[in-house]
């Protein structure tokens, strides 16, 4: 349970919701879909620490995905544990890597990109234009966006698909039999402190806990 | 043998908090005079359909539904690492009635570094339902009885003379408005602190041996607890937060704090108490 600090270099908005830059050394920064807790070192402590994911990679840093606190402000800096949890698993095998984030953000899964062009994979990133429109800096070239309109076009095209869909997976994706996960949109309070069982989601295996054995699960665990 | 309650240390950890067994590398773990298991109960139980987090302005609302895999297999997982932790394991148990706590507490015996049973009792259980199941809780272990809060100064002084070593009180439960409706569950944050001290309080004044909790988060609370008669208290979302209690142990008085020992039948040397 190693805490550590780092600096909160920038902060920008995205479609209304707060996004930032990390200082984050190369052995701390979370894979795709894994988290760490974050509270700023000074002041008074909040109840609980912030949960943060990976939302990509900068040459200065690691960006954190759309919702930072509003008392965050650039140049703070952060007491931070993790990364923990189970985030995504590329198959590296995969050639036609989709990425679903119909309903927001892409953000949480944008840190998969540069993976999937890494062993050749096409990519397409499905997102709402607006969503698209808002990030800060260009996707690839070589990804491919639609919007979430052409998600069933999509999904026959593909054979790895990384899903992030915080308000419940659409039908569309719980019925795909393709290799699948998706990340999970749980509050994980005890940050795997506890088994305070907050987080539980029930998969076809029993319940698991997101900030354990998740929050990333295959789409075919998924009950 | 029946043995007294001994503490090293008056900071505990709420049932919940920290697992079944505590994770490794948590090298505040020593500040505690002893670590508390989550709840278990005799069988198996699966999280609250309804689980939610809530938070509000000091604190949050939890409901969990207090998921737990059963007695058994708690202690297949765990009864060696408990053997093995720095510190005294204190077992939580929740108990549909007096036999089904008889039979966890047997289990419970004479297992390595398990020093005590706290036995939850539910939301609004009756005076003597509460008695009857202390009752059947009761074995060689000390047994601490966590109250319902809203019930505890009317069940503190209820249970002296019962089997009980002492009393240590559950979460307040709160409604809160959330996800289309209005979510139920258990209070926990710094705001809840001036409440717990004034259960505390009444309890103590009624000569109730008491573990304070709620909203412990510094110094202060800490000294304010002790100050309100506890013998002990246990920390809850503090030790979540990243830096767990802190140098909260620099804060505790040399002295006003602790059970009194009453056995002959000691583990410890009387002049260990306290230190």
């Amino acid at each position: 349970m190693h805490t550590w600090t780092a600096r909160l270099i920038e902060i920008w908005e995205e479609n209304g919701a707060r996004v930032g830059l990390l200082e984050c050394p190369a052995d701390h920064r979370p894979s795709a879909g894994r988290c760490l807790l974050g509270a700023a070192r000074e002041g008074p402590p909040p109840v609980l620490p912030h949960l943060l994911f990976p939302g990509g990679l900068l040459p200065e840093g690691l960006v954190l995905a759309p919702g930072l606190p509003l008392s965050w402000q650039p140049g703070i800096e952060l007491a931070l544990r993790g990364p923990f949890g189970s985030g995504f698993h590329l198959p590296p095998k995969a050639r036609h890597v989709l990425l679903a984030a119909p309903q927001h953000s892409p953000r949480r899964l944008l840190p998969l990109i540069p993976l999937a062009l890494a062993q050749r994979s096409e990519v397409t990133l499905v997102c709402h234009p607006d969503f698209l429109a808002a990030l800060s800096h260009p996707l690839p070239p070589l990804v491919e966006a639609i919007p979430p309109e052409a998600l069933p076009e999509a999904l026959d095209w593909a054979d790895y698909l990384a899903a992030d869909c915080p308000a419940g997976l659409p039908h569309l994706l719980t019925e795909w039999r393709g290799s699948g996960q998706a990340l999970i949109s749980v509050p994980m309070p005890c940050g795997n402190l506890a088994d305070c069982g907050a987080c539980a989601v029930n998969t076809r295996g029993g319940w698991k806990l997101a900030c354990k054995d998740g929050p990333v699960f295959d789409l075919r665990d998924l009950a | 043998m029946k043995h007294d309650l001994y503490l090293a240390s008056p900071l505990l950890n709420a049932a919940g908090t920290l697992g079944f067994s505590p994770r490794a590398g948590l090298d505040w773990l020593g500040q505690l005079g002893a670590f508390i298991t989550n709840p278990i109960s005799l069988h198996h139980r699966s999280p609250a359909h309804d689980r939610t987090l809530i938070p509000f302005e000091g604190g949050i609302l939890l409901h969990t539904g207090l998921i737990n895999p059963g007695l058994r297999y708690v202690l297949n997982q765990h009864a060696a690492r408990w053997a093995g932790l720095p510190v005294p394991v204190w077992v939580h148990l929740i108990a549909s009635g007096p036999e089904e706590a008889a039979a966890m507490t047997r289990q419970l015996e004479g297992l390595e570094n398990v020093h005590a049973v706290e036995l939850g009792l539910p939301p609004e259980i009756s005076p003597a339902a509460a008695l009857s199941l202390v009752k059947g809780a009761h074995c060689e272990l000390p047994l601490v009885v966590q109250l319902p809060f809203e019930q505890a100064a009317q069940l503190g002084p209820a249970l002296k003379g019962s089997p009980a070593a002492a009393f240590s009180l559950a979460p307040p439960r709160g409604l809160l408005p959330g996800q289309g409706r209005l979510a139920s569950g258990r209070l926990l944050g710094p705001a809840l602190l001036p409440q717990a001290l004034n259960v505390v309080q009444s309890l103590a004044k009624a000569g109730c041996p008491v573990i304070g909790s709620g909203g412990v988060t510094c110094g202060d609370d800490l000294r304010a607890m002790l100050e309100a008669g506890a013998a002990a208290v246990q920390l809850d979302t503090l030790l979540w937060g990243l830096k767990g209690p802190g140098n909260l142990a620099a804060s505790i008085p040399a002295e006003g704090w602790g059970f009194p020992l009453q056995d002959e039948d000691l583990d410890f040397p009387p002049a260990l108490e306290n230190q």
